[in-house]
């Protein structure tokens, strides 16, 4: 199945590849761990590599498997170079596979040896800030933990092979080629994308995921690395799909080598009907792009279709040229109109589902059935910290019940036109409300709503209710124990140029055994209500401005969650009006000059 | 030893080959003659198992040629564009060939190496086209084939190189039945060393057989005809056969 001799060939024509790739990789990644002297630093580094966060090993996972598909497939792009390669006694199976096995043991002896090089500086260890909650987690590296990386690594160089491989059995010049790659890198972004909109603007009024995942899924493909990493330290789902797609794209390329005609060499794709595919959608990802600018210049409704129109024209014009690797195209523009009749009946399905399946987005499920709500879910990662927050209280069920029919109800009045959502042009707040109903459904509704809401009285209504007020200060709920509260006193003034100056007063820390702790968090909580309160009755935009100089107290509050350390837990900003039993219980009188 | 039965190849709607008819038997020294377009190199790719046919058959030694190993094995082919890799000079690109085919002749190569004062150590994209063609000779015959495909192969080639070459392939011809098809556009140079020809048209063939046979066919009384002469004739004949067939339409 594999021909040794040109399998030595390849090593022998093309060790030069890997070898530059482990120079890069040695001296831009692993000697830095020698040559720092501070213990920190080292450990924060070897961390950063082992969690795939170190730029020149996930460049080289990308750039090392394209340049060896190119170099290993000549004989795709250039017929001189076909001729000679298949007259040579090897059959195309044996040509793939001795090519893909050529790949493979230069990917894995890299992988193998920065693995073992990253297991001279051993047992590191130190604490991680992880981001969002500010939670900390031990790291310590060790054999264990390399072995996973060298796992995960060789899973990333081989995932890119494989597909660079399969870009490359598909097309027919080296452009096509790279350009192809790039296209496949992007595909799961375009497809993730795709689902989105859809599913998004037609069928579910929200899709199925939320944006965390859907932002971690787009930018995971260019650098795999962040599925990986997030899937813990256990198999994910994340890595299983990749290995499948690894043998899937494998397989393809299996067979498009095996179907490939030598005379279609040096032309565009190897197949008509996959050159016509990305002729579209080349064309197409033209057309947004081109509406989503001429949109924003012109900030009208018209540029949305001019933009697409054109956009579609030019980019359809540079898409044939490439393949036809020439100028004159005239003979190709006849393809034009299958394309239009394909963009024809998309519009008319999309509108179809517009009309037939917008009704989903509309229902709004009876309060009884409601046992929660969540609202603004978005922002944070931790399924538990997401269970913490939400809201059982009835009457901000009911409050958000009200608010949402507000918002059903106007809707026509702002921005009910799918393309400018599509092409980013909405602006106001993005509401988000998610119901959780006794029968074990939950219902997630988004949608994009001016700023002027925030004025309205459902919103306000519902914005001033306590619980879900207090769902952004879970530490003012009493689910967590305290350890610390760093209480800090400041004055915020403005200087001659318009900027605030800050300026602390007063520092003291509060621990667990204080017997202040309680009726502070106490004081905290109501003043912070009050505050509130006030904040959303008044908001302009969103955002509420006082008057300087003034005074505000902040608290910092660590607690311990299964042994996971919160180090910042909340900081409650108060401003000094609503802060007098603090002030009391901290026995601090303020300068004249506040009151 | 070649078989070619109503073979037909179409490229973007275009037939190269329409109906093409061979016959190469074993030990002969076959000529592929025809003007450019006639699919000469398009009936050559089809006996190397480069191409597909859409229809018809192909058979070397009684097998499919078309990506068929053991055919290759057995089959050298010397095409009129040639490729090494880069930076190989003969000793690297020598190394390649003698684990690629299992019946490497050393002997030989030193051999041919040594006739055509060929250097070893010199880059091959560094030569000229002629000492290319010439490296390629070299290492190809010394992969000891049954069956020898040139594709234009003299052009370029210096008189005494040429020379040697026909030499050793009509050696190989007597002393182990080597078959030889060779395409050209050089006649003259054909006419002494080919027995066989082929004269291809628009993709077919337009007469078939061995050269004294042809050539006393198409000479008649008068005096022996050259091939180009030949070719010639053949080729006015068609075209007033075709004149016929349209004015009986």
């Amino acid at each position: 199945m594999i021909n040794k001799a040109i399998l030595i060939e390849n090593i022998k024509r093309l060790l030069a590849i890997p070898i530059y790739f482990l120079i890069m990789i040695i001296a831009f990644a692993i000697l830095p761990l020698h040559t720092t002297r501070d213990y920190y630093s080292t450990a924060w580094q070897v961390y950063h590599i082992i969690h795939h966060q170190n730029i020149f090993i996930v460049s080289s996972m990308v750039t090392m498997p394209l340049i060896l598909a190119i170099f290993l497939h000549p004989f795709h792009f250039d017929k001189k170079v076909a001729i000679n390669f298949y007259s040579l006694p090897i059959k195309k199976a044996e040509l793939f596979l001795t090519n893909l096995a050529t790949g493979l043991i230069f990917i894995t002896a890299l992988v193998l040896i920065v693995s073992v090089a990253l297991l001279i500086p051993f047992n590191y260890s130190i604490e991680v800030h992880l981001s969002w909650e500010s939670a900390i987690q031990d790291f310590t590296h060790d054999f264990s933990g390399t072995f996973l990386f060298f796992l995960r690594t060789l899973l990333g160089f081989i995932f890119y092979y494989a597909m660079f491989t399969l870009a490359m059995s598909l097309s027919a010049n080296r452009l096509v080629g790279i350009l192809f790659s790039i296209a496949l890198m992007g595909f799961t972004f375009a497809a993730t994308s795709f689902i989105y909109i859809i599913s998004y603007l037609y069928i579910f009024g929200h899709p199925g995921f939320d944006d965390n995942q859907f932002i971690s899924a787009v930018f995971s493909n260019p650098a795999l690395l962040w599925t990986i990493i997030r899937g813990d330290l256990a198999i994910s789902p994340f890595i299983i799909a990749y290995i499948i797609l690894t043998f899937i794209f494998i397989i393809l390329g299996y067979l498009a080598t095996q179907k490939r005609r030598l005379e279609q060499v040096g032309t565009g794709m190897t197949f008509k009907w996959i050159e016509n595919i990305c002729t579209f959608l080349f064309s197409f990802f033209g057309a947004v792009i081109s509406a989503a600018f001429l949109t924003a210049l012109l900030e009208s409704i018209i540029g949305i279709y001019i933009g697409l129109i054109l956009g579609f024209l030019i980019f359809f014009i540079i898409g044939q040229m490439i393949l036809e690797k020439s100028l004159q195209i005239k003979h190709r523009l006849k393809l034009l109109i299958p394309n239009a009749i394909i963009i024809v009946v998309l519009y008319g399905v999309f509108n179809f589902l517009h009309i037939f399946m917008a009704g989903y987005i509309n229902r709004i499920p009876d309060i009884n059935e409601v046992y929660a709500i969540e609202v603004d879910r978005n922002w944070f990662w931790d399924e538990e910290i997401r269970t913490l927050r939400k809201i059982r209280d009835e009457d901000a069920i009911r409050l958000a019940a009200i608010l949402h029919e507000s918002i059903l109800e106007s809707r026509s009045e702002y921005g009910a036109i799918p393309l400018q959502r599509m092409v980013g042009i909405n602006r106001g707040i993005r509401f988000e409300l998610i119901y959780h109903l006794h029968n074990g459904e939950v219902v997630h509704r988004a949608y994009y709503v001016p700023f002027d809401i925030t004025h309205t009285e459902p919103f306000i209504n519902l914005f001033s209710n306590d619980t879900v007020i207090l769902r952004n200060f879970l530490t003012l709920t009493g689910v967590f124990d305290l350890s610390l509260v760093t209480v800090q006193l400041e004055r915020l003034t403005e200087n001659e140029f318009g900027w605030w100056n800050t300026e602390i007063k007063e520092t003291q820390n509060i621990t667990m055994n204080d017997t202040r702790l309680e009726p502070l968090i106490e004081a905290a909580r109501e003043g912070l209500l009050k505050q509130t309160r006030q904040e959303v009755v008044t908001a302009e935009d969103g955002r509420n401005v006082l008057p300087l100089p003034r005074y505000q107290i902040t608290l910092s509050i660590q607690t311990i969650e299964n042994n996971i350390r919160f180090f910042s837990g909340d900081w409650v900003n108060i401003r000094i009006e609503y802060a007098d039993q603090i002030l009391e219980l901290l026995e601090i009188e303020l300068p004249n000059e506040a009151n | 030893m070649i078989q070619i039965k109503n073979l037909t190849k179409t490229f973007d709607g275009q037939k190269a080959l329409d109906g093409l008819n061979l016959n190469v038997k074993k030990g002969s020294i076959y000529g592929l003659v025809g003007i450019n377009g006639s699919g000469k190199t398009t009936a050559l790719n089809h006996i190397t198992g480069l191409y597909k046919q859409d229809f018809g058959e192909c058979q070397v030694n009684g097998e499919n040629s078309y990506d068929n190993k053991k055919m290759k094995e057995t089959l050298g082919y010397i095409p009129d564009e040639l490729f090494f890799f880069t930076n190989y000079n003969l000793k690297n690109t020598k190394a390649f060939y003698k684990n690629m085919y299992k019946n490497w002749n050393e002997d030989r190569y030193k051999d041919l190496i040594e006739r055509l004062q060929l250097n070893e150590k010199k880059r091959l994209k560094g030569f000229s086209k002629g000492m290319q063609k010439q490296a390629a000779f070299a290492l190809i015959m010394s992969t000891m084939p049954e069956v020898l495909i040139l594709d234009e192969p003299i052009d370029g080639l210096d008189p005494i190189v040429k020379k040697v070459i026909m030499e050793y392939i009509i050696e190989d011809v007597a002393d182990r039945g080597l078959t030889t098809v060779i395409s050209s556009h050089n006649l003259k140079e054909m006419d002494g060393i080919c027995d066989t020809v082929g004269i291809m048209k628009k993709g077919k063939t337009l007469i078939e057989g061995e050269l004294d046979e042809i050539r006393q066919k198409i000479s008649g009384e008068s005096e022996p005809l050259s091939l180009d002469e030949i070719f010639v004739k053949v080729y006015e004949n068609d075209y007033k056969n075709r004149g016929v067939e349209k004015n009986d339409k």
